[in-house]
Order: C-alpha cells, then structure tokens, then sequence
C-alpha cells in the first residue's frame, strides 16, 4: 500500500494547491492594495474570512511577526513574496518561480496561434521532460480527475452493495487519439481552442477560480451565502464522468476518451522509467491485472505506452516480482533535451481589476419598473437595483401623463412588505409619505433580510386612488428549485434504499428456501 | 333475524339542516337581488352586492355597506371614508350584539330546560335507523367497479400537482394565486362539510395516498408499523405542528409556502407508503384522516357488514385478508366487527372482495357513532380536545386585537415573535383542557366512583359536535364569502395573466351577504350545541345511572362554556385573507 499512500498524498497537494491558488491570489490582492486588515474585519466570522486566515497561516509559516523594525506587526512585503509562489492553476501555473504549462495547454495554443512563443516554451520544458522520462506520470500522480476516478470507483461499490449493479463497457483505447487529433486539428485550422473543455484537470481549475472569485466578490458586495450558481458546465462535465465511471464504464475517460492522456501516452512512449517484470518470480496470480486502474495487463506485460506508472500492480503483487528500473542508456538524449529548460517568466496572472476596495465594488446596477395606471406612467427607480440587507437603499418614483406631458403633484405613500417562504408578508415600512424633491418622490428603506419584497405604492391619479405593486429582489434569496431539488435527491436515495432492502431480502429468502 | 322497526324521522334530519341551510343562502340571495354589482363597503372595505343593502349618499355618490352597523360609523364621517385609499384586508364584523345574546340565551335555554325535558323521553330507537344505499340499482356495481374510483383519483392527483406548480411557481401575491385560496378555504371547509353528509369521502379520493400508493405498488417493504407508534398520537403531533405553522407563519397566505406544506405531507405519505403495510400512515400518521375520522364518528354515512350471521359463518375472511377481487382492509378494519367510523376511509375495498355481498353503505341518524358506547381511547379523547381548542384559536387569531396581544407579549416578557406566538397558543391550547378536566373532577364526585380517566376520556367526545359545528361556522365565513373567487382564479391559477375559461375578468359576488352569514352560523352553533348536549346526556345515563342529571351538570357548564365562548368569537371582526383583493 505504500505507492497508494504515497499517491493520494501528491494528488491530495495538488488539488489543495489549485483550490488554494484563488483564495492565495485574492489574498496577495488584498495585501497589495494594503485593505487586507479591513476586510478582515468586514469577513469577521465568515467563511471568506476563514479562507484568507488560512492562506495566511499558512504563507505565513515560520514567518516571524515583525516589518520595518515593528515587532507583532503583520510582515506584508514577505508574506506578498510568498503568496506570489504559487498562481495559475493546473492548466497553467507559477510554482515557486518556475513555470508549469500542461502539455494538452502548450500544444493547443500553439496549434490555434500557429506560433511557438518563448514564455511557452519555458513553461512546457518541465512538465516535458517529466514526461519523457517518466511517461503519463502526471495522470497518476498530479491530475485530480485520478481522485475523481478513485471516488467513481467507491461509487461503484456503494451502487453494487444498493443493488444497482453498474454496467462495465468497454471503450477502445485508441479513441483518445482521435479525440486529441480532432481537437488539435480543429485549433490549428480554425484557430478555436476547444480541448480544454473537456480536460478534467483545466475544468478543476477553472471552476475553482470562479467560484472563488465570485464567492470573495459577493462578499465585497456583503453577500455571504456560497454564490454556487457561480460554478457552471465544467461542474457538470466532471459530475457526468464521474457517474458514467461509477454506472457505466469504470476508468473510461483516462482509458479511453481523454486528449491530454492521449498526447501524454504518446511523448511516454519511450519513457525511461518502467515497470517490467521479474518472470521467475511471476506466479500468474492476475492479482496486478485486477488492480490496474488503466485496465492494463502488468502480467503478460502488456503496458506499454499506457502505462502511467501509478505502481498499483506493484502493491498487489504478493511475491515483489514487479519492479520499477530505470533505462540508463536511452538517457542521454532526453538529458540533453533538460537543457533547454530554463528559468520560467511569468507569462500569466489569472487575474482582477486592481479596483480601490474603497469603492462601491462590483458597481451596483440601478432598477427600473415601470406600470401604467390609466393614462398615467409612474416610474419606480431603485438604487441599488439589488439593495443589500441592513443597508440604506434609495427608491424614487417618478409619474407623469406622456399625452400632456403633465407630471403628477398629488401625495404618494409607500409601503414595503418582506414576501418570504415560511413567515407570511410582514409589512416593515410604511405607509410612508414621500419626500418631495422637485417632481421626483423619494423613499429611503432599509431592508432586513435576503429575500423577496414587495413595494406597494399608493397615489391619486387622475382622480382614481391606485395601488401599485412593484417586486424586488434584496441579497440572494433562495429560489424553489433548490428545495424541490435536494427533496427529490433526497427522496431517490430512500427509494434506492427500500429497493436495495427489498432485494437482499429476496435472495435471503431464496437463499434459506434453497 | 327479525328486524327493529326504527322510526325513519331520524334519518332526515341531517338532510333537513342542509335544506334549512340552503333555503337560508337562497332566501338571502333572493333577497338581495341575487347577482348585482360588486361594490365595496367603504368602511372595512368588505365586497358586497349592490342590492336592498344599507345605503347613503355622500357627496353626489351613493355608498353601499356590508351592514348597519358600518353605515352608522361611516354617517358619522362621510369625510373621512369618501376619500381614502382603497386597501387589501377586509375586516369582517362579527355578529351584532342582540343576535350574539339571543344566541346565548338560546344555548342556555336549550341546556338546561327544553332539552333536558326532552331527552327524558328518550329516542333511542331513532338511532339505530338505517337505509342501505346498496339496495338502490347501481349503487353495488359502482362500489365493486374499480373505474369509479381510480378515475377520480387521477382527477384529484392531477388537481393537486397543479396547485403544487401553481404555489410553487406561480405569483407569490395570494389574490393571484389560485394554491392559498383552494386550499384553505375551499379545500379544509369543504372537507369538514363533506364529513356531515358524506363521511371520509375525502380519504377515498386523497391525491396524498392516491400518489403514494401508486408510487409504491409492489414494492414497499411491508414492514409493520412500529407497536409503540399504533396509535393516533403521531397525528396529534401533526395537526399541532401544522397548526403552528398555519398559523403562526401566516402560510395561508403564501402560495410557495402550501405548496411546500402538500409536499411535506406527500413526502410523509410516500415515505410511509414504502417502509410500511397496507395503510399504515391512513390509520396512524394522517392529520387530515385523523381529523375526519373522529367528525365522521357524527357523519351520516356508514359502511357497515349487512347480516352479521353471514360473517360469523364466513370462514375466508376475505375483507380482511384481501382477495385476488381487491385488497384487504388498507386501515386494518375487521368489518366483521367494525361499529365505528373512525378508521374506515369508505375505500370501498371490502365491498369487492367479500364474496356474499354482505357489506351496506347505510344513511344514518347523525352523530348515530358517538350515543354508542364505542371504543373510548385517550388520543382520540385528546385529538377532540385539541380539536375544539385549536379551532377556537383559529378563529381568535383572525381577530384585529390577536397581533396586540402577541406584540404585548414580546414586549413584557422581551421575547422573539415565535416565542411568544408558542406562549400563547400553549396558553389556548392548555386553557380549555385545564376547565374541562376541572369539570370533569366535578362531574367524578356524582359518578359513584367511576375512574377519573375513565369520565375524561368518555366525555371528551361530547366535545366533537361542537368543535365541529363551530369549524363549519367558522368557515362557512371564508367559503362562503370568498370562496367565488376560485371562479375567477380557475382562469389564471398561477396569476400569469392568462384566461383559460374567460373568467379571469370576474369578480364574482360573495355567496350571502353578511346579515345571512350571521344566520347560517347561529345555526350551525345551536345545532352543534343540541348534539353536545345529546351525546352528554347518554354518557352521564351509562356512567352515572343513579344520578344522571347532577353527574351531568359540570359538563353542561363545559358545553355551554365552550358554545359562548364560540358565539363570542363569532361576535369578534375578523381580518379576512384576501377579500379584498
């Protein structure tokens, strides 16, 4: 079990480095725009602010507490150095000063620029060189899709053991290189980079960076609910590779399907590092081919450039017959090829707007409603458009006859009521008279929660005394779907459950009657 | 078997309130021109009908009002009411003052002088008149076709995920959304005056079990209910909570809100329907089926065995083991020995499966289940508790002073809105319990040493004909009043504006105008009393044979207590939902 620990091990960092890149990022920008302390005020006791303590504990370690001779004062110039070690994501990224670029990456954008550029080429020199002597080393060991076949795989179990036997179809292994083939002909002839979205490793980046991006965003805007709607149809890929592995085809998308596997096979082909066999000591106990999460056949050595050298088969084998060794021969060509790699530049920054964080920021739109009462047009304009809870939100209303041209003069109240699921319409405000200013009526409510609201205004126009309502949307109220969703899901489960229970009786029973 | 001749005068007398109630609501209608206008009161901006109503000038504008009462506040000044903005919740007055004590003096009256002379006399031989329905042509094969009632389950499971949507997705302004208002007041009114003529005709056609059952045909576990749960308590538990939330969230007015609530109840019907036997949520979890259950206990409908000769000497049991005609009882009924209605959802399964044709769906006397000994239990005794105070609080929660009380209370005690809703809901909960156990350790001292748990639990089902006449008071109110305006929402269920029939213009005109609302609900509540009083006075004659009078007397106070305080909560105004709208 020693590879398999050390494995999850170097998948686990990996994958806390790319969910920690964004936070790292957000927290470098708020330490270079010198705001940090104030949004840690303003994040007291929040998730974010739980994000950006973390990042900072742990760029801060071994760090001691003191700048410009100021003992216990926070080290900003070190801790921005540090938090500047680690950017990108795992499609791209700066680690430590040198750059790391995906192959897949590498190779698309120079198919759709038709061009190689320098900055390119550094970044490709490591990840390269890995590759040649290790061979598909970074499917086992770095891409977090190895973690979200693992998941798949326990899946299967728990789908096995609720009676929801997952099919096992097998994909030719061969596809992938269509796929790669395809994709890089279609970048370098239409210029159009379209592997990415199907590349478990980009997705993961990507995703995490919007949903942290938007998440720290809508704190600024003093929103803490998690914004998931942030997350979008890479989620959704990776969910849908997840439970086709885990109920129709286990391993098919590394197997089978994926581009970067493909172009990673390919530059392994002649990889230095192998497992091969010790045939005197081989018992043919299949034991390897079973654990082979490639589907390979370490037995028969039957690896070749598939093999990613994850060394599976070699904590399964129970006689030590298989081994790693090391090609010193064919070395001297790819060492050569080492040279070329040099220090990295940087060449990307996934980055924000360097607003000042004094600043009403993202800028809140202004809401407009407008209805009609008889000839009458009345305006209803609300700034924020989105009003936050707690906070001061303006509302002017405007009426007028667009025939004649008359503006209304007549007396306007306004009433606002919360409208929410389970604590009926409460009226908070009002009915209030309006201020005057010139032709314009002005309001000023506070509203209390995140939820949907009602604004009702009444006025004589035109002789006739009308009610107007008006719906507005303050913070992020939760929408049904959520609740229908999680009720159904939940629902689905129980059924599994009866059906699972209904089964196990069934052959419980047949099993005690035979 | 000789047969009883039992005077049938008995059996029309439930046919007779209904008439009496119809002629009432036809007499008003006619009265007052039947479909006028709709105008509004401008006083508590009540709908009325533009008719012989009280009237006045104002202005050069003639005014209509709801009653005298809101003309003489408005003569006082025009000014004030002419030109106010119009608003959204109607205060609806309660009974006038002479009409509240003429309704007293009659329930006392009725208490302890006419009736007592009258019951005496004793008419115990009208109870146990009967007439089967099964001997009409047809009536048989309808019950045994499997069409009938499938097909209006579908219908009414249709019905339901369309309110659902409707609640869910619909416009969240209740006047607009079709969900509250059928609900509440067209749903839960006409469920409880269904149970009056109909018995649990509801439970027959129920869209929660007809969906669940569905669901879950062939492949539930079939576990047996849990014994220490083969009780109603878990329905108690229900109806409690649902009352909370009723109330106490104001969901009758939020569309989202009901639908959320008929999801929960599917949810737990669904979930039952999977883990458990048969029925099993019908019999024990159901609010609705408890609820019903024990008013069907006064219905004037029963299924009942025909001969009981047939079913001693039957020896297959089909009814209720099941039979490859239908299955066995879904709520564990044995009809061999069933005499109550309490369990029975009328589904009509044992008259297909019993192979002599021996099952009767028989009119009956009013109220024939509770003059019987019965099978007392103290839930069911509790449920009728709760019953008759949680519909007293209904009612005292719609009255204008309800919010000052609640906001009195946060403010003295410094407490959430939800604690001091809890407080005082506890309170009227604990109240009525509190004086009818006192009485009941009054009426202990005349019952020659009958158990104390024994008298509570016996005489707590005197409590049901007037918790269910004051429900059908009460609600006659909403169902009356504004349940017309289903005719216009039927159009646009989800305030979409769309117009599927062409109603979705209307505004159609309440049913009754308010002096004849009054009307209806004094008799509803008399007649409530009447029964009360009737089926205390068999009690006390099994419990007390010596002293049936004194032993009796501590329960009379309780009726007339509970009848008063039920007129005087008619007498309050009442915030109406969406009236005005």
């Amino acid at each position: 079990m020693k590879f398999w620990w050390a494995r999850r091990a170097v998948q686990l960092g990996v994958l806390g480095a790319i969910l920690m890149a964004p936070v790292v990022a957000r927290y470098e920008h708020y330490m270079s725009a010198r705001s940090y302390e104030k949004m840690e005020k303003a994040y007291e006791g929040r998730a974010v602010g739980a994000l950006l303590k973390g990042a900072e504990a742990v760029l801060g370690a071994g760090l001691r507490w003191e700048e410009g001779g100021v003992e216990g004062r926070r080290p900003r110039k070190r801790l921005i150095a540090r938090a500047r070690h680690l950017y990108g994501s795992a499609w791209s990224a700066r680690v430590f000063g040198l750059s790391l670029t995906d192959l897949l990456a590498g190779f698309e954008s120079a198919a759709s620029s038709r061009g190689l550029r320098a900055a390119l080429v550094t970044g490709l020199a490591v990840p390269l060189l890995a590759t040649l002597v290790l061979g598909r080393v970074y499917c086992a060991w770095v891409c977090p899709m190895g973690l979200l076949s693992a998941l798949a795989r326990q899946l299967r179990r728990v789908l096995a053991f609720l009676e929801l036997k997952p099919l096992s179809v097998e994909l030719a292994r061969a596809d992938k290189y269509a796929v790669l083939a395809v994709g890089l002909a279609a970048a370098l002839l239409t210029g159009l980079p379209l592997l990415h979205h199907l590349y478990p490793p980009a997705l993961v980046g990507r995703e995490s960076h919007a949903l942290f991006q938007a998440w720290f965003d809508h704190a600024e805007g003093d929103m803490f609910a998690v914004p998931w709607q942030a997350l979008g149809a890479g989620t959704l890929f990776l969910a849908l590779l997840v439970l086709l592995e885990a109920a129709v085809a286990p391993g098919f998308w590394c197997r089978a399907l994926c581009p970067g596997g493909a172009l990673y096979s390919l530059l392994g082909r002649w990889r230095l590092v192998r497992v091969t066999r010790v045939k005197a000591a081989c018992i043919d106990c299949v034991l390897c081919d079973k654990a082979c999460p490639m589907g390979l056949k370490p037995m028969t050595d039957q690896t070749g450039m598939e093999c990613d050298n994850c060394l599976a088969c070699l904590d399964a084998c129970p006689t030590d017959a298989l081994k790693v060794r090391v090609l010193v021969k064919a070395a001297a060509p790819v060492l050569l090829l080492a040279l070329l790699a040099g220090p990295a530049a940087a060449h990307h920054i996934l980055g924000i707007p360097h607003y000042a964080y004094d600043k009403e920021w993202p800028q809140a739109p202004v809401l407009k409603l407008v209805e009609k009462v008889g000839e009458w047009e009345v305006q209803l304009t609300g700034y924020p458009g989105r009003p936050k809870p707690g906070v001061r939100a303006d509302v002017t209303v405007y009426a007028w006859e667009p025939a004649s041209g008359r503006v209304y003069d007549g007396a306007m109240r306004l009433e606002a009521a919360e409208v929410s699921a389970l604590s009926g319409p409460r009226t908070f405000f009002g009915p209030e008279e309006s201020r005057r200013n010139g032709t314009l009526h002005k309001f000023t409510v506070t509203y209390p929660d995140d939820g949907n609201y009602e604004l009702t205004l009444y006025l004589t126009a035109g002789g006739v005394p009308s009610t107007l309502r008006f719906a507005l949307v303050v913070g992020d109220p939760p929408s049904p779907w959520t609740g229908l969703g999680l009720g159904a899901g939940g629902f689905g489960l129980f059924l599994v459950v009866v059906r699972a229970v209904r089964i196990k009786r069934a052959r419980r029973e047949a099993h005690r009657v035979a | 078997m000789r047969v009883i001749p039992a005077p049938r005068w008995a059996l029309a007398l439930p046919w007779a309130t209904l008439a009496l109630l119809l002629a009432l609501v036809g007499l008003d209608w006619v009265r007052q021109g039947g479909t006028g206008r709709v105008v509004r009161d401008p006083v508590c901006a009540m709908e009325v009908r533009e008719g012989v109503l009280p009237t006045a000038e104002f202005g050069g504008r003639r005014y209509y009002f709801c009653s005298a009462t809101c003309k003489d506040e408005f003569l006082k000044a025009p000014g004030s009411f002419a030109g106010a903005a119009p608003r959204d919740e109607h205060l609806m007055r309660g009974l006038p003052t002479w009409l509240f004590q003429a309704g007293v003096a009659v329930v006392i009256v009725l208490s302890f002088g006419l009736f007592e002379l009258a019951a005496r006399r004793g008419a115990s031989a009208a109870l146990s008149a009967r007439f089967d329905l099964t001997a009409l042509p047809g009536v048989r094969t309808a019950l045994k076709s499997r069409a009938l009632v499938e097909s209006s389950r579908v219908l009414m499971a249709s019905a339901f995920l369309g309110i659902v949507a409707a609640g869910l997705f619909g416009d969240q302004n209740p006047a607009l959304n079709i969900a509250p208002l059928l609900t509440w007041t067209v749903w839960w009114a006409g469920l409880i005056f269904l149970i009056l003529f109909a018995g649990k005709a509801w439970c027959t056609v129920c869209p929660w079990d007809a969906l669940a059952g569905w669901a879950a045909k062939g492949s539930s576990l079939n576990l047996p209910w849990p014994r220490a749960a083969r009780n109603i308590w878990p329905a108690v538990a229900l109806f409690l909570a649902l009352t909370w939330v009723e109330l106490g969230a104001g969901i009758t007015l939020i569309p989202r809100a009901t639908a959320w609530v008929a999801l929960a109840m599917l949810a737990l019907a669904a979930a039952s329907a999977f883990l458990f036997e048969r029925k099993s949520f019908c019999r024990y979890g159901c609010l609705v089926g408890r609820v019903s259950g024990l008013y069907a206990m006064f219905s004037s409908v029963e299924a009942r065995a025909k001969d009981p000769a047939v079913c001693s000497s039957c020896r297959t049991q089909d009814c209720y083991r099941g039979s490859d005609q239908g299955d066995g009882c879904p709520t564990f009924e044995f009809p061999r020995t069933m005499t109550l209605n309490t369990y029975c959802t009328l589904c009509a399964e044992c008259f297909k499966t019993c192979p002599h044709d021996n099952m009767a769906l028989n009119l009956r006397p009013w109220g024939a289940d509770l003059a019987d000994e019965g099978r007392p239990r103290s839930d069911e005794a509790w449920l009728a508790l709760v019953l008759l105070a949680m519909t007293g609080f209904h009612g005292l929660t719609m009255t204008p002073s309800w919010p000052g009380w609640v906001a009195g209370l946060e403010a003295s005690w410094g407490i959430g809105y939800w604690a001091a809703f809890s407080v005082l809901m506890t309170l009227m909960l604990g109240l009525p319990a509190a004086l009818y156990a006192g009485l009941v350790k009054a009426a202990q001292a005349q019952s020659q040493g009958r158990p104390y748990g024994e008298l509570f639990v016996r005489y707590a089902y005197a409590l049901l004909p007037i918790a269910l006449f004051y429900h059908l008071a009460h609600n006659a109110e909403h169902f009356l009043m504004e349940g017309p305006k289903l005719l216009r929402l039927v159009s646009d269920p989800l305030g979409w504006g769309w117009d599927l029939f062409g109603t979705a213009a209307w505004r159609p005109v309440p049913l009754i105008t308010l002096e004849g609302l009054w009307g209806v609900q004094l008799l509803l509540v008399v007649v409530g009393h009447v029964y009360s009083l009737w089926v205390t006075d068999r009690a006390a004659r099994r419990l007390a044979p010596a002293g049936a009078f004194k032993a009796q007397l501590p329960m009379l106070a309780a009726m007339v207590a509970f009848s008063v305080f039920s007129l005087w909560l008619l007498r309050q105004p009442m915030s109406m939902r969406v009236s005005g709208m």
